[in-house]
């Protein structure tokens, strides 16, 4: 944290970047972000959003399918794969949004960390965070069964996507 | 076991009995809470607060009110005062729930931060993040006009709270009218408030 950062306070009130495609993303609402592009003494690099549907994150293109390649107003390109963060560890927090039943999470999750052998598939349908060592690749994750809308707020310990070293994995092939 | 098997981290729950009025439970990950599915290598504390109604946080007592001092579960001392860090930034989300409003927070906050000549006060009734940097005394934070449910989500850039190095400001005397303005003249609600010990 900068010296001039605790010297002004009147700064640290931050109004987030809403990254609001329209039409929106099918199971997905828009995605509060915040880092260093936003508040110039940010540690992290974080993004917030609701899940509205039944929807597959990162399932990757068919073989023989064309890529599909995302560029982000970071200059960050991406697109529906698996990634991996090279620099930064990476949590990603699922809670649900009914307050009279704080351990429904309102889906099925099923998530997808590492690759080969060291692959873990995880489905719960309670709250939990998703620890993401770096350089370990990550997703699809599939939302099934889905009756209330519940939020995933995903942190990277890096202040932007580019310092996080965040690598998209073009190779994968939705499986058959 | 897998190499990845542990990384899937059942949080706690930590539960007010009785229910604090306009606050769910609190969701936390990091190292510190006994009954937690511990995560050692977390490179951070988070918690995660659904606010359900009008509510208040770090507000202090009003000088007609004794004050008190909270042990938790975890056993450390706390209470409705405002709050130092000595050792860890902290960053605190406040977002709605509504899918086709996203600007909507669904209340006014008002959040006090620093003191003296450098305090300042923010209003808003749209998502924002406040960075308080370390050693920067924040509080209290009134939750008024409450529409709809927010979440309020903070970060640590420690792994606890003991790292992070909590510092309660004991001799701040709570704002009697603002108290008000978020829970009225009802010396039950009153009770509630502060005639707990929260479990």
């Amino acid at each position: 944290m900068s010296e001039a950062a605790a010297a002004d306070l009147s700064a640290n009130c931050v109004t987030m970047f809403l990254k609001d495609p329209q039409p929106p993303e099918p199971g997905k609402g828009a995605v509060w972000m915040y880092g260093q592009d936003h508040f110039p003494a940010a540690e992290h690099w974080i993004e917030s959003w609701l899940v509205t549907g039944e929807h597959t994150m990162m399932p990757g293109t068919p073989a023989g399918a064309e890529k599909i390649i995302h560029v982000g107003p970071d200059g960050h390109k991406g697109g529906p794969y698996p990634k991996y963060h090279h620099n930064a560890d990476n949590l990603m927090i699922f809670t649900g949004t009914d307050p009279e039943n704080p351990r429904d999470l309102g889906a099925t999750v099923e998530f997808h960390l590492g690759e080969g052998e060291s692959e873990q598939v995880f489905v719960f349908d309670e709250p939990r965070c998703i620890v993401i060592p770096r350089g370990v690749r990550h997703f699809p994750m599939i939302v099934t069964q889905f009756r209330r809308p519940f939020t995933i707020t995903d942190i990277l310990t890096a202040p932007t996507r580019t310092l996080a070293g965040t690598e998209t994995d073009f190779t994968y092939e939705t499986p058959a | 076991m897998g190499k990845y098997q542990e990384n899937c981290v059942e949080m706690l729950l930590r539960e007010d009995n009785p229910r604090r009025p306009g606050r769910a439970g609190t969701y936390i990950f990091g190292q510190e809470f006994k009954g937690q599915d511990y995560f050692e290598p977390t490179p951070i504390l988070t918690e995660i607060m659904p606010i359900t109604g009008n509510y208040m946080m770090m507000s202090g007592f009003p000088e007609e009110v004794q004050k008190r001092i909270y042990t938790m579960r975890d056993g450390h001392k706390g209470g409705p005062y405002p709050k130092y860090n000595m050792n860890a930034d902290k960053l605190m989300i406040f977002s709605g729930s509504d899918p086709d409003n996203m600007k909507d927070l669904g209340a006014h906050i008002e959040f006090h931060l620093g003191e003296g000549e450098d305090l300042e006060i923010f209003h808003f009734d749209e998502p924002r993040a406040i960075f308080v940097p370390k050693g920067v005394r924040h509080g209290p934070i009134y939750i008024t006009q409450f529409r709809r449910m927010l979440t309020m989500f903070c970060v640590f850039t420690q792994p606890s709270k003991e790292a992070a190095d909590i510092v309660q400001a004991w001799d701040y005397v709570g704002n009697d009218a603002k108290i008000k303005e978020v829970i009225g003249d009802d010396m039950d609600e009153y009770k509630k408030f502060f005639a707990e010990n929260p479990k």
